[in-house]
């Protein structure tokens, strides 16, 4: 059922992306990563901004140059579940945004959309005091 | 003041919040401060009988917080950070419902039992699902997973009011 030769990626959005699974893993291009992660993989390691995490040679296929997306999602501070049966990896939220919001107070920003599809920001209400409700009818 | 509704499908913010039951209040200042974590709290007294959670109360410390930036003893609570599997637990159900837009029920059926075993407790998780799985969220199903939830004394990540008070 599922394309082999195709990685699906669930993160804040759903990417296709071309890659293959190896031993239950997933790999991807560099200019994949970067694009579902925003993590630049350069010499010097993974990338963004100013900061560079090493890379361990083995998160890089030996074939065709294609990195681990799990481990390189987990370099990047993200969790993830591999479904190969299924082809999609999973990647959650970054464990800082969280541990931000628990000790350090700082409110996670996030972007849904409303019932019209109109996308609503928590910062589009920077300046007011919030209450964030969540809720669910069940 | 506003009150946009939006839809988190993939309950994002039960990741990034570390939200596992709903109604759940969080508090944010002007500069994007979490000022109280969340907390328990209903627009309605329709379930106060069982909570032992007053909505008047609620209304009366947010008043305070917003007239005069008064915060409640409870504000200084600390959420505990979620675990391994509570976050495993997350993928699982996002994958889940993901799979069944797809139409793949089986392949998400056995995902949101992977999800309900890492957190057999979660309303987000567990109670979320049932609706999506044929279950009814007010039946039999829902009363089996409350009445686990009252014996292991109503785990939260969050302020625990009502019959659980918490001083913070």
């Amino acid at each position: 059922m599922e394309k082999i030769n195709e990685v699906i990626v669930l993160s804040e959005k759903v990417d296709a992306l071309e890659g293959s699974w190896i031993d239950g893993e997933p790999y991807v291009t560099s200019t994949d990563v970067e694009k579902v992660l925003g993590w630049q993989v350069k010499p010097e390691g993974l990338c963004r901004g100013e900061v560079c995490i090493p890379i361990d040679d083995g998160i890089v296929s030996q074939d065709d140059n294609s990195l681990n997306l799990k481990d390189v999602a987990a370099l990047a501070g993200r969790p993830s579940l591999s479904a190969p049966e299924s082809g999609i990896i999973t990647i959650g939220q970054p464990h800082a945004v969280r541990s931000k919001a628990l000790k350090d107070r700082v409110a996670p920003d996030f972007t849904l959309p409303d019932i019209s599809g109109v996308d609503q920001a928590l910062s589009d209400w920077a300046g007011k005091k919030r209450l964030l409700v969540a809720f669910s009818s069940w | 003041m506003t009150f946009p509704v939006v839809m988190d499908k993939d309950h994002l913010l039960t990741e990034s919040y570390a939200i596992s039951n709903v109604p759940a209040v969080i508090w944010i200042d002007e500069i994007g401060m979490i000022s109280r974590p969340a907390a328990s709290e209903f627009g309605t007294d329709t379930f106060t009988e069982i909570t032992g959670i007053s909505r008047e109360t609620h209304m009366q410390q947010v008043r305070d917080w917003v007239r005069d930036g008064v915060l409640p003893d409870d504000a200084s609570y600390v959420v505990p950070d979620l675990s391994e599997d509570e976050i495993q637990a997350r993928l699982h159900f996002r994958l889940a419902v993901h799979l069944r837009r797809q139409d793949r029920l089986e392949e998400a059926e056995k995902h949101f039992d992977e999800a309900a075993e890492l957190t057999p407790l979660d309303f987000t998780v567990v109670r979320a699902s049932m609706p999506l799985r044929g279950q009814n969220p007010f039946g039999e199903e829902f009363f089996d997973l409350y009445q686990k939830y009252q014996e292991a004394g109503f785990p939260f990540h969050g302020i625990q009011r009502g019959k659980n008070p918490s001083k913070g």
